[in-house]
């Protein structure tokens, strides 16, 4: 399971919930998972009482008769997003009397195992938490099991919000789901989740580096000065498989251009870029230069940014959605990974599981209002005093971290994300190109990295999943 | 002349007299199958229609809630052609060694051993052994993550008395990373093969030793001529609880390495998983799962045979 195993394949945000922060008190963990199972599905019954009493001064118009709105999220096991849904959640039953929320919740791998046999029976939820890409939600949409959201999109300008680009990498297909990212709306996020460089300023400060990398180059001078002055260049962890992709997916922008890796997740081309080939030379030379921790081919990518938050190495690759809590906040910065270009900002940036309305949805009009609720203007300030990203920009996202005393990283998360929806390019997660492309990318390329396969056959492995992928859809649409 | 028959009803007993249909007293009737009834429904209804249904299933692409296409035995062709498919296969009987033979090995030798020498306090070592076997695997996954990591006990142990040249990552290791997790299993399944055989041994009468050492049999002769062939049936319930496990591994494998670095601990459990779970190609996964089963019940009736012919 963790982990690492774990698997929970999808390159997603979602993904670090199957792993663990410590391997020790892991059957802690799995009590405490069990325990909030047990609990989960409350209608928040502290929140009704708020709902009765706007009930009671509503217009007799809205004194409607008692409605349930089924809502399924997968973010079990992550305490502050929970905590933030039930706020959000006594929020809308304020705003909407008679409705009263049942709030089920998952584990990410237990949400996206079962969700297609879920959708397919009668029984469902009313509006769920799915995973993004070719394997989950293009099945999903392809199957006919999801309702597009276009409607309530145009009305409620949930691009002006979030963005055209955002909105179609979460939550876009062509209603045969053969095509990601154009076509009808069928997902919206409500938290925003991008990958960055996790930098540790206070012992750049000792090594004399001043200030986070802008190019590649940069990145690797700086990389030099660490080995030499004792300290792990780059804290990472391959034993889970996200960090190799998001550095591939990283270099190969930084080697030609977001546009380029845009095209190879979508499909555009049945062939991958020549430029693979440098990226795979890249990584493997990383390797064997010693940037990376000693042991990352048998650590997860949890297990190194623990390390890095206590202090260990320079660098480490992850998740906006994997900001920690330090005592010493102001020593770590989050940065989008350096492209080069200093007019270019891009970063894997896309929502945590986006929301959606199954077909068989008994309330889908509730169901609608529910998912802009949780994605508005209202939402946004409980997400940020509860530490989390909001998908949605509002503009005052400096103000209230600063009125929430959030700092260094879990400032950066928020603010960064604000600037790339708002000035940059966000681009989906490498492996929702095709469904088998996660487990390609992390199991050939920790062969890469340790040497056991060359560039050119880490390459051909990659193109022989992607190509006949691409190909299969492509004859099919 | 009073017939015993007679005698005994005269007494009030009863005596089934004319056997019916043709069945002599004692025979098996028909109303056995009644009371095998319920066992055979259950299972029928949850073992083996499921594996019918997922035979059915590997015969076509699907994944999972679209359409399903049949492509007859495309599915089980990919097992043989697909070189991860395969090599799964070849980690599963790489770890037969780790379950089977090297427990095995290692406990007919201790057994022959503590057979010349009488140890106090067997009841212990024996719950003691045993321990591993009872843990949840999950659990046991867990710990032996922990111990074989990068800066984990084994390496700190390694380092603090210089040998620092074998510590490694063990779990991020091509060549290590198979036999880490084997080791794992020979650990757990070896209390399991000592408990066994233990047991076994004891009912060997200690006269055919003798009888061995009157006619001058040493260590060996009396290992082959006596000890061996009494343990000939907990050697057969070894090899199958122990041949079965390492086929359909699938938890700590899961929880230690999922199937890495790179594909090096794949193993067709963990395959039929990620293809009908993660990947959506439930057909392949239902041809892989089917391939296992077959493979597990063949081995066991080869266990079977073989140690009926031995006897």
């Amino acid at each position: 399971m963790s982990d690492h195993p774990e698997n929970s394949w999808r390159n997603g945000p979602g993904r670090h919930r199957r792993t663990h922060w410590f391997a020790a008190p892991a059957i802690g963990i799995v009590a405490l998972a069990l325990a909030a199972c047990g609990s989960s599905t409350s209608s928040s019954s502290s929140a009704s009482a708020p709902a009765t009493e706007a009930a009671a001064s509503a217009p007799a118009s809205a004194a409607a008769e008692p409605t349930t709105l089924w809502v399924q999220s997968g973010n079990g096991g992550s305490d502050a997003v929970l905590k933030a849904y039930e706020e959000i959640n006594a929020a809308f039953e304020a705003a909407n009397p008679g409705v009263s929320i049942k709030f089920e919740v998952k584990g990410f791998t237990d949400l996206v195992d079962t969700l297609k046999l879920q959708l397919s029976g009668d029984d469902v939820p009313d509006v769920t938490q799915v995973n993004q890409g070719y394997g989950s939600l293009g099945q999903l949409v392809g199957a006919g099991l999801l309702t597009p959201l276009d409607d309530a999109a145009t009305a409620q300008d949930w691009a002006g919000r979030q963005g055209e680009s955002l909105l179609a990498v979460n939550g876009r297909f062509s209603p045969d789901g053969k095509t990601m990212g154009s076509g009808d709306l069928y997902a919206v996020a409500d938290r925003g989740a991008w990958v960055g460089l996790f930098m540790n300023v206070a012992k750049a400060a000792e090594l004399g580096i001043s200030g986070p990398p802008t190019t590649v180059d940069e990145l690797v001078a700086q990389m030099e000065t660490a080995k030499a002055g004792g300290v792990t260049p780059f804290m990472f962890g391959a034993s889970d498989g996200g960090e190799q992709i998001w550095l591939m997916a990283d270099l190969l922008m930084a080697d030609t251009s977001p546009q380029v890796l845009t095209d190879v997740i979508n499909g555009t081309s049945k062939q991958l870029p020549p430029e693979m080939l440098d990226v795979a030379n890249t990584m493997q030379d990383w390797a064997e230069a010693g940037y990376f921790t000693e042991g990352w081919a048998a650590l997860t990518s949890t297990d190194v940014l623990g390390m890095f938050a206590e202090g260990d190495g320079l660098f480490s690759l992850n998740g906006s959605w994997n900001v920690f809590q330090s005592d010493t906040p102001e020593n770590f910065r989050l940065v989008p990974f350096p492209l080069g270009s200093a007019t270019e900002l891009a970063a894997i940036a896309t929502g945590d599981l986006p929301w959606a309305v199954p077909s068989k949805a008994k309330n889908p009009d509730l169901a609608k209002k529910y998912i802009d609720f949780i994605t508005g203007p209202e939402a946004s300030t409980i997400w940020i005093k509860n530490g989390q990203v909001p998908a949605s920009v509002s503009g005052n996202e400096a103000q209230e971290v600063e009125a929430n005393g959030l700092v260094g990283v879990s400032a950066d998360a928020i603010l960064q994300w604000a600037n790339l929806v708002t000035n940059g390019t966000t681009e989906p997660f490498p492996d929702w190109a095709t469904p088998t492309w996660y487990d390609t990318i992390a199991k050939s390329s920790t062969a890469l990295m340790a040497g056991e396969i060359t560039p050119q056959e880490f390459v051909d492995a990659l193109q022989a999943d992607y190509g006949a992928f691409t190909a299969e859809r492509k004859a099919s649409s | 002349m009073t017939s015993l028959t007679a005698r005994i009803k005269a007494a009030g007993g009863r005596v089934n007299d004319a056997p019916s249909g043709g069945r002599a007293p004692g025979e098996p009737s028909r109303i056995g199958y009644l009371y095998i009834l319920p066992a055979v429904i259950i299972y029928g209804l949850f073992v083996f229609a499921p594996f019918l249904h997922s035979i059915y299933l590997s015969l076509f692409d699907w994944d999972g809630v679209s359409p399903m296409e049949f492509v007859g035995l495309k599915n089980y062709g990919a097992i043989w052609t697909n070189p991860i498919f395969r090599s799964a296969f070849v980690h599963s009987l790489e770890l037969v060694f780790f379950y089977t033979v090297l427990p095995l090995a290692i406990g007919l030798v201790l057994v022959s051993a503590i057979q010349r020498t009488r140890v106090r306090g067997t009841a212990f070592f024996r719950t003691a052994l045993f321990i591993p076997y009872v843990i949840a695997p999950t659990v046991i996954a867990v710990i032996w993550r922990w111990i074989l990591a990068p800066k984990g006990p084994l390496n700190s142990a390694l380092d603090a008395v210089g040998l620092e040249a074998i510590s490694r990552p063990w779990l991020g290791d091509f060549t290590f990373a198979l036999p880490s997790v084997g080791m794992v299993g020979t650990w757990v399944m070896f209390g399991l093969v000592l408990a066994l055989l233990l047991a076994g041994v004891q009912k060997i009468p200690q006269e055919r030793y003798e009888a061995a050492r009157v006619d001058g049999a040493g260590r060996w002769m009396e290992f082959r001529a006596v000890t061996l062939p009494g343990l000939r049936y907990e050697i057969t319930v070894v090899l199958v609880l122990t041949v079965t496990s390492a086929l359909r591994n699938f938890d700590i494998i899961y929880v230690m390495t999922s199937g890495g670095p790179g594909y090096a601990t794949v193993v067709p459990s963990y395959l039929v998983y990620q293809q009908a779970f993660k990947v959506g190609a439930v057909g392949a996964a239902a041809a892989m799962g089917a391939v296992l089963v077959i493979l597990t019940i063949v081995v066991n009736l080869l266990v079977a045979r073989g140690s009926r012919g031995a006897s």
